[in-house]
């Protein structure tokens, strides 16, 4: 009787072998366990919750950034204390009117964005003019910036007086031409910049004086002087733009842009595994694997809500490609036939015994497989973004990425070692991870921009299944290049 | 058994298998009472201990249950992915138990080249029995290799040895067998095998 013939006794009579079982015992007993592994494990309404979680999340972030976004919009920027804006309605004022203005000190009224307001050294000699009229008309000059003058009224004999003064004076400073105010059509205050200036209402200057009168336009926040010709030449806006900065009031700082990209990634992989039986699993699927090229794409929508600031969502997707190699080896068993098998020893001799052997063939076989994870990605971010030179700026995000779907297509190593199809090895979704880019970006034109960025994106939770007892984190350090469309 | 009784039972583990992916007690149930006995054995014979074995039944059940949507039939049977689950269970908790005796046998064993006579004519419960009693070390080995068709190097990966211990172990352990079943066969004729 060989060796084999044992291994065969115990295969056959022990491998299919039903041992009976006290089946309510073992039953109750599974319930024990199950009810005991449920108060000790997060239960799966807990991860179905957190999933919940993880939406209520991603909304309440969202609230947040518009709300911030909204805040922001509604509060003007102080560019610096110098800067000057002028109001491109002015485009039609005539040149007589240099000087005769009212001018707003942004720092004092930041509120007031609306107004007319330039440096008018340039009209110093108008200036002077317009302050000894002013002094003869009893009226203050206001100074606001370096050089620059306004006229306001201190009360309404003042202000006409004030008027009288423009309207007999119209050689340099015509009176008919002569004010120039200017708020936001819903601000009640024009001027103010200390405590003995008075405000001008636009009603009130509406009602006292003749000469004055709304424009017209309802976007126009310019008061003119009835029948004036326009307040700046054309030649006088020219010298304001190539000088200034110019803020545009009827357009928002905020704004809606596309954004397109696509790139390329590289895998920092994580494996761990939190028990002992697996280590050399683990350390056989590490070796096998070996990540090859990771592309990406996307597209977001980005909201920009002050110069600086803005919010970004979108959808991404990435393909991880992965070469798995592995070796396998399969023992099978062929038959010779006629060997000696057994060697009887007797008090009279031996006895060989022939017959077929089964003899065991050690056969492996080399697997080289492709795999391919596939993620849909939701991105959010706030961003910052700051010019360097030109048209050129940097900007760097941070935000979350939350995963919508995740699949694996290919083959890998079970833990028995086999190779097997991975899908079921997977999660569906991998939930919400942490992203974050810096880059810089080139406005091409006003509305198009070509940007370029370096990523790293970490998954928080691992990308494999219960089943898997690898626990397979990874982490993507990437590029990407776009465009930005602005609207 | 006839096709038509085999059509009916891979039915009715198709109704089972859905049954315990929707977390159907019933079906679980069912479960249990269908292949208890099958997976019980195997327990005994990792853990060698039948309360530990009735314990490691409840883990494996259970393991069984939360990995049932893992299950696809085209890779194989119900039964085949069962047991597969249960050596994984039995080994982990013979590593949690720490109970491994590798060390060498103070007996001496290479004298038991001898092959039973009464081998083949053991009951099932017997040989049941006889595993049990090896070290346990040795009984993985054994069942790993001889029963569950793994090679060394698959065994050697699966426990964390070299695949020489793996040959020597089981060596061992079948020297061992031997020299058991010899003690039950109280009979004087031997042969050594070439």
């Amino acid at each position: 009787m060989g060796e084999n013939k044992l291994n065969d006794i115990f295969k056959y009579k022990l491998e299919h072998l039903q041992t009976p079982v006290d089946t309510d015992e073992l039953w109750s007993g599974i319930q024990t366990k199950q009810m005991d592994e449920m108060e000790a494990a997060p239960p799966i309404i807990q991860n179905n919750s957190r999933e919940w979680l993880n939406y209520l999340g991603l909304f309440l972030f969202m609230i947040v950034l518009l709300t911030f976004g909204w805040f922001m919009s509604e509060t003007p920027v102080l560019e610096s204390d110098t800067s000057l804006t002028v109001n491109e309605n002015t485009k039609s004022a005539p040149d007589q009117l240099t000087g005769s203005y009212v001018l707003e000190n942004k720092a004092a009224y930041p509120k007031s964005n609306n107004a007319i307001v330039y440096d008018n050294e340039i009209d110093n000699e108008v200036d002077k003019e317009v302050k000894k009229e002013a002094s003869a008309s009893n009226v203050q000059p206001l100074e606001v910036f370096s050089g620059s003058s306004a006229l306001i009224a201190n009360n309404e004999e003042d202000r006409e007086s004030f008027t009288k003064v423009h309207s007999t004076t119209n050689e340099t400073l015509p009176a008919e031409n002569a004010s120039i105010v200017s708020t936001q059509l819903t601000s009640e205050l024009s001027i103010s910049n200390n405590e003995n200036s008075s405000n001008i209402l636009k009603e009130d200057l509406q009602e006292k004086s003749e000469l004055i009168e709304r424009s017209s336009l309802e976007n126009i926040d310019l008061l003119e002087i009835s029948g004036s010709t326009p307040l700046i030449s054309d030649g006088r806006l020219k010298l304001f733009k190539d000088n200034i900065e110019c803020y545009d009031p009827t357009k928002k700082k905020g704004g809606l842009a596309v954004q397109v990209y696509g790139g390329v990634d590289f895998v920092l992989e994580q494996l761990s595994t939190q028990s002992n039986d697996f280590e050399n699993y683990l350390l056989a699927r590490d070796n096998s694997s070996s990540f090859l090229e990771v592309i990406k794409g996307g597209a977001a929508l980005k909201y920009t809500f002050t110069p600086n600031w803005y919010a970004k969502a979108g959808l991404e997707y990435n393909k991880i490609n992965e070469r798995f190699d592995f070796e396998t080896q399969q023992t099978e068993f062929q038959t010779l036939m006629n060997q000696p098998i057994e060697i009887i020893i007797t008090e009279t001799g031996t006895d060989t015994i022939y017959g077929d052997v089964e003899v065991p063939v050690i056969s492996s076989k080399k697997w080289q497989v492709y795999n391919t994870y596939h993620s849909f990605n939701i991105p959010v971010v706030l961003g910052y973004q700051s010019p360097l030179a030109g048209n050129l700026s940097w900007f760097g995000e941070a935000g979350l990425l939350y995963n919508y779907k995740f699949s694996f297509e290919g083959m890998l190593l079970d833990p028995q070692n086999q190779p097997i199809e991975g899908e079921n090895y997977y999660v569906g979704k991998i939930g919400t991870s942490a992203i974050a880019n810096l880059g810089l970006q080139y406005n091409l034109t006003k509305s198009l921009g070509l940007f370029t960025n370096a990523s790293f994106k970490y998954h928080f939770n691992p990308i494999n299944s219960e089943i898997n007892p690898i626990d397979q984190k990874i982490g993507l350090l990437g590029a990407a290049v776009g465009l930005e469309w602005k609207f | 058994m006839t096709s038509i009784d085999i059509m009916k039972d891979k039915l009715d583990i198709q109704h089972l298998v859905q049954g315990c992916i929707q977390q159907d007690q019933t079906c679980q149930r069912e479960l249990v009472n269908k292949f208890s006995g099958m997976l019980y054995s195997i327990c005994l014979r990792y853990v060698g201990d039948e309360h530990k074995a009735k314990d490691t039944l409840q883990d494996t059940f259970i393991r069984i249950f939360k990995a049932m949507h893992q299950y696809d039939p085209t890779r194989g049977s119900l039964q085949g992915w069962m047991r597969k689950i249960a050596v994984n269970v039995c080994l982990k908790q013979l590593k949690k138990d720490k109970i491994r005796n590798e060390g060498p046998l103070t007996e001496q064993l290479s004298d038991y080249h001898k092959a039973p006579k009464i081998a083949g004519q053991l009951e099932e419960a017997d040989l049941m029995k006889l595993v049990m009693t090896l070290p346990e070390g040795y009984r993985q080995i054994f069942n790993l290799n001889v029963i569950e068709g793994y090679n060394h190097r698959e065994i050697g990966e699966k426990l964390g040895i070299g695949e020489a211990t793996s040959r020597s172990q089981l060596s061992r352990a079948k020297q061992l067998l031997r020299k058991k079943i010899i003690k039950l066969e109280n009979s004087e004729s031997w042969v050594r095998i070439s």
